[in-house]
C-alpha cells in the first residue's frame, strides 16, 4: 500500500462529504455547528493535494494530507485529523509502503496522537468512541488469520455499534461539554465523521481488496 | 430566508475582510508573507520586546486583528468564521513577530483554538522560539467556579491584551508578560446575554434563533447555550442578574478598584450599552467598589447577533499603571490613555 493511501483519501472524500449536513446538524445540537463545513472544506483540501503525493512515502503522504485538511478549515475536528494522520504515518516512516500489519500500529498511534492532542479519554463521547473499538476489532480478527475485507468489516460493524452508543453518553470535554445533560441523546458528531470515513475505508476495500 | 449580509461569496467572507482591513489601514498592520491569515503590526519584529500573538475564529471583530497595535497584541491570525486559525498560520505569525524575546500565546480558550495553538507552539519551540500561553476564561457561566480550567474567553480578554500589551511594550521579558497576563485574566469576569442568533455565512442559515421578546442568560459568543432562557428583562433587571453572578465569582469585595466593559455583541446599540452601564456603575458604587475606567462599545462581537456582555477587572497598581498606559489600533475608539475616573 503505497498510492493506495490516496485512492483512499479520495474515496473518504467522495464518499463523506454527502453526508456533511447530517454532521452539521449534529453539531448544531451539541457544538458550534461547523463541523459539515469543517469536513466539506478539509477533504476539498486534501483531495487537491493529492496529486503531487504520488509516489512519495506513505508517511508523507498522510502527514501532508492531514496538514492540507487543517490549513483549509482548522478546527478541533481539523486539527485532530491533522494529528492522527501525522502520528499514523510516523509508525511507517521510514517505510515505502504500508501493509495489511501496519494497519493496527498505524491506528493505535493515531489514537494515542489524539489523545495527547485532544486531552480525551476514552468515555468522554468524542471521536475516541469510535475509533478504539474499531482498532480493536480489526486486531482481533487480523490475529485470528482473517482477511482483509473480514478485518475491515469487523471494524467497521464495530465502530457503527460505537458510535450508536455515544448517543447514551454525556459530554466531557470540549465544546460539547458546555451543553451538559443536554448532550445526552445526541450521537456524537465526530465519531459520527469518524464512522462515516470508516464506512468509506470499507466500501474501498470491497472494491479493490 | 436569505441572508441579510452585505457579502460577495460566502466562501470568501474571512479573506476578503482582512483584504478590507489591510486596505483601510496600510500604515499600521501588514500581512504575512506566505499566509492568508496572519496579520501584524506594522512594524514587526520589535527588537528587543516580547511579542504577543492571539487569535480565533473569524465574525469577531474587533477580535482579533482589531487589537494589533502598539500597546496591544503583535500579532493575529484568524481561522474562518467561529473556526481556530491553523497551527500552520499561527506558527508563520509565531516567527513573524518573535524577535528571539519569546511570544506569548494569549486567546480564548476553546478547543479547536488551544489543540491549534499548542500544536503550533510545539513547532516554534523546535525552531528556538520561546512561547509561553495564556487562555482567556472570563466567562463566568460557561463553567462552575470549581472548574475554571473549561471556561471559555469572552470580551474580557480586551483587559489582558490591554495589560500584557502594555507590559511588553515597555520591555518586560517572556516571564513577566506572561504573569501580567495571567493576572488580568484571572482578575477579570465576564457575562452575557444574547437577544438573537447569528448566521455562518457559509452555512447561511442561524445556527440557533431566539424569538423576539426573549432572551438567554449566559449564552456564548458562538451561541454555546447558556444559563437560562426566559422573557427579555429591563436593562435594570439584566445589569442586576449579570452582577449577581459575576461579583461573588472572584469575588469583587467593598475596597476594590476595577474596570468595567460593557460590550455589544454586535447589533445592540450603543444607547443600549450605556443604559446598562449606568445600572452597573450604580450597583458598583452601593458594593463600595471603585470604578477606574469604562470601557463601552464593540470589543468582542458575534457578527449580527443582538446582545450584550459586562466584564470586570479587579485592577492592583501594576494592572492600572498598565491599564492606563497609551495603545493604540484603529479598531478602539475610546482613548485608553485618556483621564480616569479618579
Amino acid at each position: 500500500m503505497a498510492d493506495e493511501i490516496l485512492g483512499l483519501l479520495k474515496i473518504i472524500s467522495d464518499d463523506v462529504v454527502p453526508q456533511a449536513d447530517t454532521l452539521r446538524e449534529l453539531d448544531a445540537l451539541i457544538g458550534d455547528g461547523d463541523l459539515g463545513i469543517t469536513v466539506t472544506r478539509g477533504m476539498a483540501s486534501v483531495v487537491t493535494g493529492l496529486p503531487e503525493l504520488e509516489g512519495k512515502p506513505v508517511s508523507d503522504q498522510l502527514a501532508r494530507s492531514g496538514m492540507a485538511f487543517n490549513r483549509a478549515a482548522a478546527s478541533t475536528f481539523g486539527v485532530l485529523f491533522a494529528t492522527a494522520l501525522m502520528r499514523g504515518g510516523m509508525a511507517v516512516k521510514g517505510n515505502d509502503a504500508a501493509g495489511v500489519d501496519d494497519i493496527v500500529p498505524i491506528g493505535r498511534a493515531a489514537m494515542q496522537g489524539l489523545m495527547d492532542r485532544g486531552k480525551a479519554s476514552l468515555g468522554d463521547k468524542t471521536l475516541l468512541d469510535a475509533l478504539d473499538p474499531a482498532i480493536n476489532a480489526f486486531e482481533e480478527a487480523h490475529s485470528a488469520g482473517k482477511t482483509l475485507v473480514e478485518c475491515t468489516d469487523a471494524a467497521v460493524a464495530a465502530c457503527e455499534a460505537a458510535t450508536k452508543a455515544t448517543i447514551e453518553m454525556k459530554s466531557k470535554v470540549s465544546r460539547a461539554s458546555w451543553v451538559g445533560e443536554r448532550s445526552i441523546g445526541v450521537q456524537d458528531p465526530g465519531a459520527t465523521a469518524v464512522m462515516f470515513m470508516l464506512q468509506a475505508v470499507q466500501k474501498w476495500v470491497h472494491e479493490n481488496a | 430566508m436569505p441572508m441579510r449580509k452585505i457579502i460577495n461569496d460566502p466562501s470568501l467572507v474571512e479573506d476578503q475582510t482582512m483584504d478590507g482591513i489591510l486596505a483601510a489601514f496600510p500604515n499600521y498592520m501588514k500581512r504575512i508573507e506566505g499566509s492568508k491569515r496572519g496579520l501584524i503590526r506594522a512594524d514587526a519584529p520589535l527588537a528587543g520586546k516580547v511579542a504577543i500573538a492571539t487569535g480565533g475564529g473569524s465574525g469577531h471583530l474587533p477580535l482579533f486583528m482589531g487589537y494589533v497595535g502598539p500597546g496591544l497584541a503583535t500579532g493575529s491570525c484568524i481561522g474562518n468564521v467561529f473556526s481556530s486559525p491553523s497551527s500552520e498560520d499561527m506558527l508563520e505569525v509565531t516567527k513573524a513577530v518573535d524577535s528571539g524575546e519569546g511570544v506569548l500565546y494569549l486567546y480564548g480558550n476553546y478547543s479547536g483554538d488551544t489543540m491549534n495553538f499548542d500544536m503550533a507552539s510545539e513547532m516554534a519551540e523546535m525552531e528556538g522560539i520561546n512561547v509561553r500561553t495564556t487562555l482567556g476564561r472570563d466567562d463566568v457561566t460557561s463553567a462552575p467556579n470549581a472548574e475554571m480550567a473549561r471556561r471559555r474567553g469572552v470580551a474580557g480578554i480586551f483587559f489582558g491584551f490591554k495589560i500584557a500589551g502594555a507590559a511588553a511594550e515597555e520591555g518586560r521579558d517572556l516571564d513577566g508578560v506572561h504573569a501580567i497576563a495571567e493576572s488580568a485574566v484571572f482578575n477579570t469576569r465576564s457575562m452575557g446575554v444574547a437577544l438573537s442568533g447569528t448566521t455562518i455565512p457559509a452555512v447561511g442559515t442561524p445556527g440557533f434563533e431566539i424569538p423576539a421578546g426573549e432572551m438567554e442568560m449566559g449564552m456564548g459568543i458562538h451561541g454555546e447555550p447558556g444559563v437560562e432562557k426566559g422573557p427579555l428583562l429591563t436593562a435594570d433587571e439584566i445589569a442586576g442578574q449579570m452582577m449577581d453572578r459575576i461579583l461573588p465569582d472572584l469575588p469583587f469585595s467593598s475596597g476594590d478598584t476595577v474596570a468595567v466593559l460593557v460590550n455589544s455583541l454586535g447589533a445592540t446599540a450603543p444607547e443600549e450599552l450605556y443604559i446598562l452601564y449606568g445600572k452597573t456603575s450604580q450597583i458598583l458604587a452601593d458594593r463600595g467598589i471603585k470604578v477606574h475606567r469604562a470601557f463601552i462599545g464593540e470589543y468582542a462581537t458575534s457578527m449580527e447577533m443582538s446582545g450584550a456582555s459586562i466584564s470586570l477587572c479587579k485592577l492592583d497598581d501594576d494592572m492600572t499603571k498598565l491599564l492606563d498606559a497609551p495603545a493604540y489600533s484603529p479598531f478602539l475608539l475610546q482613548q485608553v490613555g485618556g483621564p480616569a475616573h479618579h
